[in-house]
């Protein structure tokens, strides 16, 4: 492939991501933001060799991309395509050493999922699994023959004893 | 690649034509080795240096661009059918 062929395919997509980006909504685009500018942030800080944090940048890698991946499967004109795209693909997210950010923003993506679920006049109801690529059946839910009948809160703990 | 320029206007068909294109491009993206996904997003999207992709990543400048080649690679080749 030459350069030339190269850079307009990379104008393209680069075009593509802009434009899909474009219809997020602030809080989202601020937060995309702020990881990069984290992420330059901590790649222009000079530390000493035996302080190097490659770690941190690792991890401030993975939740840019992380975040601008899950950007795209939570924005609502990718929805359903979303939904069609394979989870198990987005494994090495899940399971790179670097991804304990991503494991910590999990909170924010169900919220932004919801509200965006809301806004589109989506109603999520108890038995709803989130659409999110990295969500697995039985994470939120009880163990059988608890539950439903006694009612569980969101840590899986029973309210009525 | 022509018809994708006028961004702004708001044309059904071309709308539908950027969402199904988009929609390819995150399916493919979705399929990239991780390492190959944060040089493509870094380096194609965000549009960081190769030395400043290669200190967020953690790894050489030679390994970025190696990345990135090989991430540019398999999604032209996956985007064959559906890039416009």
């Amino acid at each position: 492939m030459n350069e030339e062929r190269q850079r307009q395919f990379t104008q393209t997509a680069k075009r593509l991501l802009d434009e899909t980006a474009a219809h997020l909504n602030g809080d989202t685009l601020s937060r995309l933001q702020r990881a990069r500018n984290r992420a330059l942030a901590a790649r222009n800080k000079p530390m000493p060799l035996f302080r190097r944090p490659w770690p941190m940048t690792g991890m401030i890698a993975s939740a840019l991309t992380a975040v601008a991946l899950v950007v795209f499967v939570v924005n609502g004109s990718l929805r359903q395509e979303a939904v069609e795209t394979n989870p198990v693909a987005d494994l090495g997210l899940l399971t790179a050493e670097e991804s304990l950010e991503f494991f910590e923003d999990i909170d924010f993506y169900q919220w932004l999922s919801t509200v965006e679920g809301e806004e589109n006049g989506l109603s999520r109801t108890a038995d709803d699994s989130p659409d999110l690529p990295f969500w697995k059946p039985g994470l939120e839910r009880a163990p059988e023959g608890r539950g439903r009948a006694a009612g569980v809160g969101n840590a899986g703990v029973s309210r009525v004893i | 690649m022509e018809s994708l320029k006028d961004t702004h206007l708001p044309n059904p068909e071309h709308a539908a034509q950027v969402n199904q294109a988009s929609a390819a491009l995150q399916r493919a993206l979705a399929r990239l080795p991780l390492r190959q996904r944060q040089a493509f997003l870094l380096r194609g999207w965000q549009e960081l240096s190769v030395a400043d992709t290669a200190g967020i990543m953690g790894c050489s400048e030679g390994s970025v661009k190696t990345h990135y080649s090989r991430a540019v690679q398999t999604l032209r080749e996956q985007l064959g059918d559906h890039w416009p």
